[in-house]
């Protein structure tokens, strides 16, 4: 199903460039670069949940490139404070005023990985920032660059010294995606290329080159590009028969006997705002239920609930949702 | 005359240490006094019941000429005059006094009737002992009285809510959406129903799909050859926008699954 708009058209062109230069630094992850680019143009926030070692930090890093932004990574440690990553007013001796230091939340690309090791108060102040989109230093209150997306990080099995993300913060992130090991063949495909990757002599040494290497400060595209990207996603159009499938399968969450908690409004909307970026990015100017049963999972799982029921009963919140989605097709 | 004088005072020194004249002491407070009993030592007698009227205690005695004197605390519990001796007898022969001299009077600041009376007891039967073993096994069986209500009333219910005829099956659902849809007059929450009940009929006609998760089975819907063709144009019917597709080109492709007679397997 092609598109009906040539601007459309050219949106979606400069998506699929971007997803090929993705393409040529990281092999496999299509389903995270569309997820990504989902929560660029949507202007939502992304939590990645997965092992250490998935390319997370180099993808994140050749979007920014390639999109032309601003990129920045924190890693968070328990003894974290707000400050370092809202930033603080320093006295100057000098001057004898304070000067304001603008932490590393000022980006476009904010990447925090390992969000659930840091305290809870250092975890609030970054979502608070994240919804409001402005952070208040001092007596001054400072807008956050635009666009400005945080892409957060959590190991889903380490859970020894971590503090879990509560539901209403969770709630705050668009999509929360599950990475997953590449395949046997994008494997061997990421071998191959580190196999060629060679040594990159600085004076009178050498060090050997890593895949960060291959990012090029070259971008896709202009800013513009990227402004025009995301009002196409709001031109995205969405039948009356979309909006009743997302009310169908929000009300089932609820409603799910296995379910203590079910999707939040703002799940819906998530579900909404996605399925037009999604479409977007395929190509077509209106969402179809494929848009809506596909990014079903990473909208709702992580902001449902099971019963204690339901876990003795060794149920996962996966197989409920699945269940869910199976329902409502029969 | 001297000697005649001197045994006169002696004679009224023993009178007047005698109890000759009347003691008095408020009533329940006790009083002490010396008191004198010719002969052999003597004691109190001791109360066979709480009905005496004074308590006598001796607190000392001592040695006098053909008798001893003794020093007395006395409680008076009834008012009114009592003689000392009908309390006293003889220690050695346990007999009682000969009647001396010598009152006790129990005085009182109200009238005799006036008296408050102590309440009369009441005798209070024991709490029932034991029966433990009846209590529980009564118990028992109003608890299993209890438990057999409440799994008949159960049951009772369960059967009552069971509708009369079996709900609809997907395939019954969706012959009657599209036989609405051919009239033209099939509401979005409908079609919104029947396009799920089209991508579920194929899900579950297709071996292929049928373990698939449904945004899995969705995607290989639409390259179905034989899906495709419906899936894709019910898509564009449903969501595009100034869609080219009228009613009239959607309602053929529909019919089959109004013909069909076959129920769907689910």
């Amino acid at each position: 199903m092609s598109t009906t708009s040539s601007s459309a058209e050219d949106t979606a062109a400069y998506l699929q460039k971007i997803r090929d230069r993705v393409g040529q630094i990281i092999v496999g992850q299509d389903v995270v670069v569309e997820r990504t680019l989902i929560a660029l143009l949507t202007s939502g926030h992304l939590l990645l949940e997965g092992m250490p070692g998935l390319a997370k930090t180099l993808l994140v890093n050749t979007i920014s490139k390639a999109l032309h932004l601003d990129f920045r990574r924190v890693q968070f440690t328990i003894d974290l404070l707000p400050s370092d990553i809202l930033g603080t007013e320093i006295l100057d001796e000098k001057s004898g005023n304070f000067r304001t230091h603008k932490g590393p939340i000022f980006t476009n690309l904010l990447l925090t990985d390992e969000i659930n090791r840091a305290a809870p108060k250092v975890q609030g102040a970054l979502l608070e920032s994240m919804q409001e989109r402005k952070v208040t230093l001092g007596s001054e209150t400072y807008s956050l660059p635009t666009p400005f997306l945080v892409i957060a990080t959590q190991n889903p099995i380490e859970q020894s010294g971590t503090f879990e993300l509560p539901e209403a913060q969770l709630d705050r992130f668009m999509l929360c995606h599950r990475l997953s090991y590449p395949t046997a063949e994008e494997e061997e495909e990421i071998l191959r290329r580190n196999l060629n990757l060679g040594v990159e002599k600085k004076g009178s040494g050498a060090v050997a080159r890593t895949e960060f290497d291959l990012v090029t400060d070259d971008s896709v595209g202009t800013p513009q590009d990227l402004v025009d990207a995301m009002e196409a996603t709001h031109n995205i159009h969405v039948s009356e028969v979309f909006l009743k499938h997302v009310v169908n399968i929000v009300e089932r969450t609820r409603q799910h006997p296995d379910l203590e908690l079910g999707c939040s409004p703002r799940a819906g909307i998530s579900l909404l705002k996605a399925s037009r970026a999604r479409a977007l990015i395929h190509g077509r100017d209106y969402a179809i239920p494929e848009d809506l049963f596909a990014l079903a999972e990473d909208v709702c799982l992580h902001r449902i609930r099971l019963t204690y029921e339901a876990l003795a009963e060794g149920k996962t919140p996966q197989g409920v949702l699945q269940q869910i989605l199976s329902d409502s097709i029969s | 005359m001297t000697r005649l004088l001197l045994i006169l005072l002696l004679i009224s020194q023993t009178y007047a240490s005698n109890p000759t004249f009347a003691r008095e002491a408020p009533l329940g407070l006790p009083t002490r006094f010396e008191y004198y009993v010719p002969g052999s030592k003597i004691e109190v007698t001791p109360r066979k019941n709480s009905d005496s009227s004074l308590v006598i205690r001796i607190i000392q005695i001592k040695p006098a000429d053909d008798g001893h004197r003794y020093d007395l605390e006395v409680y008076g519990l009834d008012p009114g005059t009592h003689h000392l001796t009908d309390f006293l007898r003889y220690a050695d022969t346990k007999s009682p006094l000969p009647a001396l001299p010598g009152t006790f009077k129990v005085t009182t600041q109200h009238p005799l009737d006036t008296l408050p009376k102590p309440a009369e007891l009441e005798a209070v039967p024991p709490h029932k002992l034991g029966g433990y073993q009846t209590l529980i096994t009564l118990l028992g069986i109003l608890w299993f009285i209890i438990l057999l209500a409440i799994i008949f009333y159960r049951k009772t219910k369960n059967t009552a809510t069971l509708p009369d005829t079996p709900p609809p099956t997907l395939h019954q659902k969706l012959q009657d959406l599209v036989s609405q849809a051919s009239h033209g007059n099939l509401p979005d929450t409908e079609r919104a129903k029947l396009e799920r009940l089209i991508i579920g009929h194929w899900t579950q006609k297709l071996p292929e799909l049928q373990n698939l998760p449904p945004a899995r089975a969705l995607v290989e819907l639409r390259t179905h050859p034989e899906a495709s063709p419906l899936i894709l144009k019910l898509e564009h019917w449903l969501h595009a926008p100034n869609t080219s597709l009228s009613h009239q080109e959607i309602i053929p492709l529909l019919s089959p699954y109004k013909k069909t007679q076959q129920p769907i397997t689910e």
